[in-house]
């Protein structure tokens, strides 16, 4: 660990010890000492614009702005002497000459920075007997954003956000001087998948969301902490709801590790459905063609009577169940051990991207690559994934790591934000990302001086493999490039998507990859090698938990049964006759997988778990309604293995019931000896009974959750290369063809044939 | 309740940079180790094309150096050399910093409003002149000064003022350009 | 004379056959076709590159710092010293010379650049050479319009003789020379702003520390330099150190050119030994007051420089950076502004004010706002609405912007007022007691709702 150096100064007479390279601002906070601030923000790089934050040092001229100055030993400051209070004040009484009093109908009334400072620290009476500023006001700067220019205090944090943290066209500042505006280039609105970050980090009520506009006042608010469900990065989110009723809006919830502080738009916008007209509110039963609501005891007599039934005519191998990756993982524990413990049937599956040759057991130990640790890798390399569309906040870190200087390779097609960015892009078909690979192995192998390559077991391993391997001439220069730089790289991450491996032509690339991380020397290694970018929010969860026929919670071994696709009808068969199904919609995925849908037609019961009427709950014979993420507690595990919490924000909606708690009921009416009611003492089983999870508890899960605790497989130190990467079978090799080729583009945009 | 943002009509307009233009920029940006240094003379040939900085122009000034259309517009509205909207075909810039003004600027550019029968930065019927207020040329020791187009003219008293913009009213060139 | 015999901007008539201080850097007054090379190179032109050339770059800027150069753009921070701070590293370097004379009352590098670009450029050569670097950039302001052309034509007259480009003289040294234009921002005149600007964007100023000498242009080490300044380094690198320094004061060597506007006779550039008085510029040289008129005040240094009385003690001051200093203002860009005793000091000081509010970037809060309520305040006064408390409440806001801006833009705007309210509090009051001027043209006339 480096050595902190630590440097002794005194604020307001106290003796402070801060950090060498901090600055005051940074020191006074850790000591409890609040400054103002308006243009600093933790995330961006100091600014010194505002100039609010001005203290006197003693033995300067001048008040120095804490944001920007360093401490130094022996440094003296004063933040409530006579020069500080008043360099203070003539900056708040600046803010405020031209600022309108729109506080009775601005949004941010009640949070915000401009109000709070001037009580702390400005004056009762304004001075200022002049024509005020007269600009824009209550302007629809873009589909999510409203601005009014009058309030804006300039304190450019917007601004930065596009230019520092997105990098890409955002909010720019027109004009100069105390003519200066916030605005965007002429005739284009504001439009960024991130563009709600602005109303958070803008101190007053200049950008403001029109979701949100006149919806509720903030110490109406009532806020819970929670994690977003839109994707599989979970980032901490604060769900507000006005009174304790009704949710208003999601706000960040700064957690570092995963999405440092930022939503995106999908997210941060995406609470409608919660409070949908839509939502099942009653259970439902099938009356001949329609479907009639009932009574929660109704419907689970009614299910019980069937299962037994259905048990007793044809087996409990007749009976499965398909989960979705939208539940807690408490819910699919409990899924499967109702499937395995009381049902007695191992057809459990949920829809997932393929592994290929990669054993169960070896699956959480090979994936190590964190959201945080991308800013300590110097090369990224994406392999089949564009998390600019899937996971918006990943591709924010990406762009934090590549300017602090690291590098990124793409494989795989266009990603337009991201492209530009790239020191080397290998343009294939998503179908040829596993052949990309190949290719680098192959000359990896021919060099012979990557790292990992030191163990001679894994280097004649390769060599075997690929000593034939000729490719031809497609993408050579790019390939070369990508090695150069994976060969001089110390820490490297590879992100691949959950599907790419479905895709035709991919069909070991997770085994492949690994061979690469392990020929790199990065398999194993804590915080970057391996990342799966998964489809959902608890994508993880689901395989965690052991919901798929080839193994158990925590990857534990498990009798064999079938998997989603069989039970849907794969094979020709159609083997259920009863199916349960929880928050997954298997009828809407029949035509992607090309079948006809008679497994559903021969259930004789279909049981159906879900916040709406889907595709699968049509065909049902039972619905039961459930309650979203905001009505219940329990856990997620994130794309990068975090298990996080969740807390519910308001009681679940009149007629809907959380998953946990009707698949209690069930279990109890199967016979269960139902002990645990409660989401915590759920999860101290799964932590009980897991090796994967040993250890988590809700109380060490805390506000910021946990990355689970892995065993290390294959760490390039002691190589023993596991057998399912050393049998691996020799790759045929295969021409890698660039897609999407910027001279053939521009040739046909020249010849008149492209569109624009 | 919420109002559509400000329509720009004049800047949105069908405006195209010419091969020689390009020529020019692409030329320009060779002399620089980051092309978006070039930015501002880059501008500066834009408008010459123009006689002000149209937006189309603009978003292809931004791929050609390589950077965001935004940081081109941040840069257009920042420096007061680009007319973000039409000028006349002469644009009479009079210094009334604090040298001119000892000598007479206020009047001059009085008079000269006066003469062309237009208000300030007002564009004259026939689009040949219009007359705007500068700050400081650093040509104080031949106040009044003015600009036309971005060649200087010094020590002009009212009755030059209005040769000047009697010049003006048929020119085609720049008669006060001095290579 | 033939229009490329024409000195921009037209200088002040002579006196006598001979100018008061022989020609240095004006030396294209005295000789006609100056900017072409032929001329340039036939009366001493490029002997100071040469003469560079043969030394060690180590040794140039020791001879730099030996002559005593002090930077003209307003700061006159030893130009030796600032080169000196260059880093010993691998990897570019740059120099940068600010053109962007754009101060009121300041337009001597305006003279240079239009009649004696090969002075500047030989300049830049020289420094550049000095601190290792191979590429100088010549900012000017855009409105610089043909001092541009004339520079870029001298550029190209240099390449054509190997005076610029590869192999200097057949030295080994190469050496880029690149003319940039501006576009109108005052605030580009600052160091790091400038440097914004020439990286191609808005003219913010930057945070320092890292300062340019260790992270500058593309946060590379980087020197910059006043225009003026480095016209003065041929002169320096020719001739040598000890003669250079036998000119000027004992703490300001060398000469400068200074600029004489406003209410005098004869306004113009003039270049003179550093350390002439200001009496000898404004009365013997440049007439005194026109029209017959008395001095009322003037600014010695440019609009950001405290007015000064013209009492006997001040008209004797040697105009140098102590001399000044010890009047109570400073040296400045050496921008001398005449006001007559019919000026209405309260309209010169609104005009002065609202130069800063135009300037201003906006990037920070004293000045952005500051400055607008100061000329709004100035407005009122001027125009017969003036209030009682106004003056405290200007000076007050004044005091909450000098020292607390980002930048020296905003620690200049309340300096005219301050130092004119020192002079004239009389005047000021009378604004408000009377609601009209003093003195000038607007005297005891109805001025509120006028406007």
């Amino acid at each position: 660990m480096a050595e902190v150096e630590y440097v002794n100064l005194s604020i307001n007479g106290q003796a402070i010890q801060g950090r060498k390279g901090q600055t005051i601002w940074q020191a006074a906070k850790d000591a409890g000492i609040f400054i103002p601030i308006y243009c600093y923000h933790p995330k961006m790089p100091p600014l010194g614009a505002c100039r609010i934050c001005l203290v006197e040092v003693e033995k300067t001229p001048k008040p120095q702005a804490a944001c920007t100055t360093a401490i130094a030993e022996g440094m003296v400051v004063r933040t409530e002497s006579i020069i500080a209070e008043k360099a203070r004040g003539g900056v708040m009484e600046f803010l405020l000459i031209n600022h309108p009093l729109d506080c009775p109908i601005c949004d941010k009334g009640g949070e915000c920075d401009l109000q709070n400072y001037a009580v702390d620290f400005g004056q009762s009476t304004g001075r200022f007997q002049e024509e005020k500023r007269h600009l824009g006001k209550a302007l629809e700067l873009g589909p999510t954003i409203a601005l009014d220019r009058e309030r804006c205090i300039m304190c450019q944090r917007c601004v930065r956000f596009g230019s520092e943290i997105v990098q890409d066209e955002g909010l720019i500042i027109l004009e100069r001087g105390a003519e200066s505006e916030i605005g965007t280039f002429p005739g284009k609105p504001y439009i960024s998948q991130f563009s709600g970050n602005v109303t958070e980090i803008c101190p007053v009520g200049a950008l403001t969301s029109r979701t949100y506009r006149f919806k509720a006042r903030p110490w109406e608010l009532k806020h819970t902490p929670s994690v977003c469900t839109h994707c599989s990065v979970g980032c901490n989110i604060e769900v507000d709801t006005r009174l304790g009723r009704e949710v208003v809006r999601f706000m960040s919830r700064t957690n570092d590790a995963v999405d440092d502080g930022w939503l995106c738009d999908k997210g941060r916008y995406g609470y409608g459905f919660i409070q949908s007209e839509q939502r099942l509110r009653t259970p439902l039963i099938r009356k001949g063609a329609s479907l009639v609501p009932a009574t929660w005891a109704e419907a689970f007599d009614f299910i019980i009577t069937r299962l037994n039934e259905i048990k007793g005519q044809y087996g409990s191998q007749a009976i499965g169940g398909i989960a979705g990756t939208h539940s807690t993982n408490e819910e699919l524990y409990l899924f499967q051990k109702l499937l395995r413990g009381l049902v007695g049937t191992n057809n459990i599956d949920h829809k997932h991207g393929s592994f290929g040759s990669v054993p169960g057991a070896a699956i959480p130990a090979i994936h190590t690559a964190t959201i945080e640790g991308l800013e300590t890798a110097k090369l990224i390399v994406l392999v089949g994934a564009n998390p600019s569309a899937r996971q918006p906040i990943v591709e924010l870190r990406i762009k934090k790591a590549l300017k602090a200087g690291a590098k990124l390779a793409i494989i795989g097609p266009s990603i337009k934000a991201l492209d530009r960015f790239a020191a080397v892009r290998l343009p294939v078909a998503l179908g040829q990302v596993e052949a990309a690979l190949h290719a680098s192995l192959a000359l990896l192998s021919k060099n012979g001086t990557a790292k990992g390559l030191q163990s001679e077991a894994l280097k004649n391993s390769l060599n075997e493999a690929y000593n034939s391997y000729d490719a031809g001439t497609g993408l050579s220069a790019e390939v070369q490039t990508l090695v150069g730089l994976l060969e001089g790289a110390e820490r490297v991450t590879f992100l691949y998507d959950e599907l790419t491996p479905d895709v035709k032509g991919n069909q070991d690339l997770v085994a492949t990859l690994a061979r690469l991380a392990l020929a790199t020397g990065q398999l194993g290694l804590p915080g970057v090698g391996i990342g799966r970018l998964v489809e959902d929010n608890n994508s993880w969860g689901a395989l965690d938990m052991g919901i798929t026929p080839a193994f158990g919670p925590g990857y534990s071994q498990t009798t064999a049964g079938l998997s989603y696709a069989e039970m849907l009808g794969a094979n020709g068969q159609t083997p259920l006759k009863a199916l349960l199904v929880l928050g997954a919609n298997p009828v809407s995925h029949l035509q992607e997988l090309g079948l006809s849908g008679d497994a559903i037609t021969n259930l004789e019961l279909l049981v159906v778990q879900e916040l709406f009427m889907s595709e699968t709950a049509e065909r049902a014979h039972v619905v039961l309604p459930s309650a979203s993420f905001a009505e219940k507690d329990g856990t997620f595990t994130n794309t990068e293995g975090r298990v996080q919490q969740i807390a519910a924000a308001i009681q679940p909606l009149q007629g809907t019931a959380p998953d946990a708690a009707i698949l209690l009921e069930l279990a109890g009416r199967l016979g269960a000896d139902v002990k645990t009611r409660n989401s915590q003492g759920l999860f101290e089983e799964i932590a009980r009974t897991t090796q994967l999870y040993k250890g988590l508890s809700f109380n060490n899960l805390g506000q910021e959750g946990m990355l689970r605790p892995l065993e290390r497989e294959a760490q390039a130190e002691n190589l023993q290369i596991p057998d399912w990467l050393q049998n691996a079978t020799r790759p045929q090799p295969e021409v890698l063809i660039g897609t999407a080729n910027a001279e053939l583009e521009q040739a046909l945009e020249a010849s008149g044939k492209a569109q624009s | 309740m919420i109002e559509k943002m400000d329509k720009l009509e004049i800047r949105s307009q069908e405006y195209k940079l010419s091969e020689a233009t390009r020529q020019e920029i692409v030329e320009l940006v060779k002399k620089y180790p980051s092309s978006r240094s070039a930015i501002l003379p880059a501008l500066h040939i834009v408008q010459a094309q123009f006689g002000f900085v149209p937006v189309e122009p603009m978003a292809e000034l931004a791929e050609m150096l390589g950077i965001l259309k935004g940081d081109v517009e941040q840069v257009v509205t920042f420096y007061r050399m680009y007319n973000q909207n039409p000028v006349g075909k002469f644009h009479v810039k009079i210094c009334d910093s604090i040298s001119c003004y000892l000598r007479g600027s206020d009047e001059l550019i009085q008079h000269g409003l006066q003469r062309l029968g237009t208000r300030l930065n007002e564009v004259s019927g026939d689009g040949q002149v219009s007359i705007s207020k500068i700050e400081c040329l650093a040509a104080c020791g031949a106040a009044p000064c003015l600009q036309v187009n971005d060649e200087y003219m010094y020590n002009v008293q009212p009755e030059q003022l209005d040769e000047i913009l009697d010049t003006l009213k048929t020119a085609k060139e720049n008669p006060y350009y001095i290579p | 004379m033939a229009q490329q015999e024409q000195i921009f901007p037209p200088p002040p008539p002579l006196l006598t056959d001979k100018p008061p201080f022989e020609y240095q850097l004006l030396k294209h007054r005295g000789i006609p076709g100056f900017d072409k090379l032929e001329v340039y190179r036939a009366n001493g032109g490029y002997k100071g590159l040469e003469r560079t050339l043969s030394m060690q770059p180590d040794e140039v800027v020791a001879e730099v710092k030996a002559s005593g150069l002090r930077g003209r753009g307003g700061a006159g921070f030893p130009a030796g010293m600032k080169w000196s701070f260059i880093p010993k590293v691998s990897g570019p370097k740059y120099v940068t010379c600010n053109t962007d004379e754009s101060e009121p009352g300041t337009f001597k590098d305006h003279e240079l650049i239009e009649n004696n670009p090969h002075q500047l450029i030989e300049g830049v050569l020289i420094t550049c050479y000095a601190i290792g670097s191979e590429h100088g950039f010549i900012y000017c302001r855009g409105e610089f319009a043909r001092g541009i052309r004339v520079l870029k034509r001298a550029v190209e007259e240099a390449r054509a003789a190997g005076l610029v480009g590869k192999n200097i003289l057949g030295t080994g040294f190469n050496c880029e020379v690149v003319i940039h234009s501006g576009a109108g921002a005052y605030i580009c005149g600052e160091e790091s702003a400038l440097l914004e600007s020439l990286e191609g964007k808005r003219g913010y100023p930057r945070l320092r520390p890292p300062f340019p000498a260790v992270a500058g242009l593309y946060a590379r080490p980087t020197v910059i330099n006043n225009c003026e300044t480095l016209s003065n380094v041929p002169h320096v690198m020719r001739e040598g150190a000890e003669w250079y320094s036998k000119f000027g004061t004992e703490k300001t060597k060398g000469f400068r050119v200074y600029c004489l506007s406003g209410h005098v006779e004869r306004p113009g550039n003039y270049e003179l030994e550093c350390g002439t008085t200001f009496r000898t510029l404004i009365n013997e040289l440049g007439g005194g007051a026109w029209k017959g008129r008395k001095i009322k005040c003037f600014i010695p240094g440019g609009s950001s420089t405290p007015i000064l009385a013209p009492t006997d003690e001040v008209m004797d001051t040697p105009m140098d950076f102590e001399g000044i200093a010890a009047r109570g203002s400073m040296q400045g860009s050496a921008g001398v502004v005449i006001f007559d005793d019919q000026t209405c000091i309260v309209g010169a000081v609104l005009r002065l004010v609202e130069f800063y509010k135009e300037e201003s970037c906006g990037k920070c809060t004293p000045c952005r706002e500051g400055t607008q309520w100061l000329v709004q305040m100035l407005h009122r006064l001027e125009n017969g609405e003036g209030r009682p408390g106004d003056l405290e409440l200007i000076t007050d806001v004044g005091s909450n912007i000098a020292g607390k801006s980002f930048c020296l833009l905003g620690d200049s705007a309340p300096v005219p007022y301050n130092s004119a309210l020192k002079l004239f509090r009389e005047e000021f009051e009378y604004h408000i007691t009377h609601k009209t001027c003093m003195v000038g043209p607007r005297a005891g006339k109805q001025l509120a709702g006028v406007h």
